[in-house]
């Protein structure tokens, strides 16, 4: 929130630790607001939304201090109004972009630097996005995997093919009581399973004085984090959970993969909290040989 | 080996209940147990126990330094001459007079805050979330709930405060705003006026100081700009109409501007502090300071603290500044200017400390008294709201943005 910078942490730290290196200042064109990250494994690059300008920033993975990107998407060519979340799909090459003000999803080629349009945009009443919290790619399906919250329509997992553009229908959704979304963040895809693992936040955000005070000291019901298959759709209950009192998660808002180690992470808004869990459940040996 | 979160070794009884929700030794690096199919503990998790310093301020007539702490959520009070001294000016955690958190304190993650010392009034802002300023009594303590709480749009950062105005004047960073509300404010109310627009210049607002003497206001912006947002119920009321987007983001360079207390509306700033020499770097807090007719700005990008002249403008290299390794100066995001006492503070992100100088400091010297919320050396996290978070699977390291 008020405190823009992204911070790098050791896989292995725990308890009280900080940061190994820490990317902030002027020239890195940070804001607040980054509410999505992604590790480009294959071109050794970070990639984060600046909602407060309007722009893609690309960093060096090894990035420190006040160390500027390398290539910045910004511009009214890019249509890009207040970037919530961003992924990477290396297989194609494409920087995915989602918006929350601007109920839309935007494809750029990964390489794209200055006032560069989109390749392709994914909005209108027929898709059913409003804020897009997440989005990510299943590169194996060709599948777009969004995460939406509204207010007045549906909340929950949006799919499209990969090469959608324009105004068109989902091939799925993946909302309702039974799958437990109420708000929901950040989304990640285990391609090899066809496994969507999704930060369900679940807080209550009202922002309005005389509903009360969404107060992080009153939690109306906690997250999780949800994994469900590819190919549901409808009012799906999660095939995989964690959470509980045990799990310390409040309101989990990011999430991330590490199927070599077996090991979910998130991040808690509340407790300002980060945490690591070790599940083989998720990640057979047989799809994911261990990270050596 | 367990790694602990040192929790009980020198905090003490104020800041117990801080703990109360981290106040356990960190998980075993070990394989999890799992007490039920979904109640799964984390085999490893990063979290800090202690204050984390936002903004600051002072009232030395009534002796006391408050700093908001969006990290456990609350506002610490300490003595303002003897907090930095005994086992503090060893290392130690200081000891605070009281500190304010808990669920009735409607404190989250708060950013701005100022002091009210005629009326020994708490002022402080929810940036995130909640969207609302909080009015706390000097004495409160522990669970209390406000003495009032306001509506504030969303993203709220800095706070200044006039008595010849009897207004409260606040930025608010996603609409490039500085909403004016009448001191007394409850509830929900209409701002009574607003600077905004693109004559104001500005972008990413942060800080704030009114200035009295000369009727002025400073407002320390970072430069992200994407137009004046939409309101589509997002932000609390007060509801501001929507505006035109911009055509497009832009960074633009950090910059002070200084406003007659009077402005309103899409106002031109009376002064522009901007450029490569003013050695702006990403400026949080900023503070009047009248015994030296000096703007003082908490550099955050450079752990810095820059000092301007009052009637600066344009590109224009600070009088002096403070930085350097003696300083202890951390990510500072907060100053405040004891008039008393002749002294800046200064509130670290960086490392649990607050800072006390002679306010005609410069250079790399060291604070005439140092504020801990934690003991000298504790490792800072530095997480504030986070939302999203990467496996860099080549350095083996988890990315997190604020």
């Amino acid at each position: 929130m008020s405190v823009p910078r992204i911070l790098v942490f050791a896989r292995l730290a725990n308890g009280n630790e900080g940061p190994v290196r820490v990317i902030e200042g002027q020239g890195t064109k940070l804001s607040r607001t980054m509410h999505g990250i992604a590790y480009d494994s294959v071109h050794d690059e970070i990639v984060v939304p600046v909602h407060l300008g309007g722009a893609v920033l690309v960093f060096r993975a090894s990035a420190t201090g006040e160390e500027a990107p390398i290539r910045i998407i910004q511009g009214p060519h890019t249509h890009i109004l207040r970037p919530e979340t961003v992924n990477v799909d290396v297989k194609n090459n494409e920087i995915v972009v989602g918006e929350d003000v601007g109920q839309d999803v935007m494809f750029f080629p990964r390489e794209a630097n200055g006032d560069v349009a989109p390749l392709r945009t994914i909005r209108g009443p027929k898709t059913g996005l409003d804020e897009v919290r997440g989005v990510t790619v299943d590169p194996v399906r060709n599948l777009l995997v969004v995460s939406s919250r509204s207010g007045k329509g549906t909340t929950g997992v949006f799919i499209f093919n990969r090469t959608d553009n324009g105004d068109v229908a989902p091939r799925s959704v993946i909302a309702g009581p039974k799958s437990g979304i109420i708000r929901i963040r950040q989304v990640e895809v285990e391609p090899e399973q066809g496994k969507i693992f999704v930060a369900v936040k679940n807080n209550v955000e009202s922002y309005r004085f005389a509903d009360g005070s969404p107060s992080p000291w009153n939690p109306d019901k906690p997250g999780f984090i949800g994994v469900w298959d590819i190919n549901d759709n409808g009012d799906v209950p999660p095939r995989g959970v964690i959470k509980g009192p045990a799990s310390e998660m409040v309101w989990p808002a990011g999430v991330a993969l590490n199927p070599g180690d077996r090991e979910v992470y998130t991040i808690d808004s509340v407790s300002n909290g980060m945490y690591s869990y070790y599940m083989p459940e998720f990640f057979p040996a047989e799809k994911h040989p261990k990270r050596q | 080996m367990i790694k602990k979160l040192a929790a009980g070794r020198v905090l003490r009884v104020a800041l117990l209940a801080a703990l109360a929700t981290l106040g356990r030794a960190a998980p075993r690096e070990s394989k999890s147990s799992k007490p039920s199919p979904e109640d799964i503990p984390p085999i490893r998790m990063i979290a800090d126990p202690y204050p984390a310093f936002n903004g600051i301020a002072v009232d030395a007539a009534n002796g006391i330094v408050a700093m908001s702490d969006p990290n456990r959520k609350s506002v610490v009070l300490y003595d303002r001459a003897r907090a930095g001294q005994g086992g503090a000016s060893r290392g130690d955690a200081s000891v605070p007079l009281r500190q304010i958190m808990g669920p009735d304190s409607f404190l989250g993650m708060i950013a701005g805050i100022i002091l009210d010392p005629r009326r020994q009034e708490i002022y402080t802002a929810n940036n995130d979330i909640e969207d609302t300023v909080v009015v706390m009594p000097y004495g409160a303590s522990g669970n209390v709930k406000p003495a009032r709480v306001f509506s504030v749009p969303h993203q709220a950062w800095g706070l200044a405060l006039s008595d010849v105005a009897d207004q409260i004047a606040v930025t608010v960073e996603v609409q490039n705003t500085l909403v004016f509300y009448r001191r007394q404010v409850k509830g929900v109310e209409a701002p009574v006026r607003i600077i905004r627009g693109a004559d104001t210049g500005l972008a990413d607002p942060h800080g704030v100081y009114w200035d009295e003497a000369h009727n002025e206001i400073g407002v320390a912006n970072h430069g992200n700009f994407r137009g004046i947002v939409k309101n589509r119920g997002g932000g609390c009321a007060p509801s501001l109409v929507v505006e035109n987007e911009a055509e497009a983001g832009e960074s633009r360079p950090p910059s002070i501007r200084i406003f007659a207390a009077t402005a309103r509306n899409n106002a031109k700033p009376l002064r522009v502090i901007q450029g490569s020499r003013t050695g702006l770097d990403w400026p949080m807090g900023v503070a009047y300071d009248p015994q030296h007719d000096a703007i003082v700005v908490a550099n955050n990008g450079d752990s810095s603290v820059l000092i301007f002249g009052r009637t600066s403008g344009g590109d224009v290299a600070p009088l002096r500044s403070i930085r350097g390794g003696r300083t202890g100066i951390s990510r500072p995001m907060g100053v405040a200017i004891d008039t008393l006492k002749g002294e800046i503070w200064v509130s670290n992100w960086g490392d649990h400390s607050a800072l006390a100088f002679d306010s005609g400091a410069r250079g790399n010297v060291a604070p005439k008294r140092t504020i801990r919320s934690a003991p000298a050396g504790t490792p800072t996290p530095g997480f504030g709201n986070p939302m999203a978070l990467a496996y860099d699977s080549k350095r083996d390291e988890l990315l997190v943005p604020n």
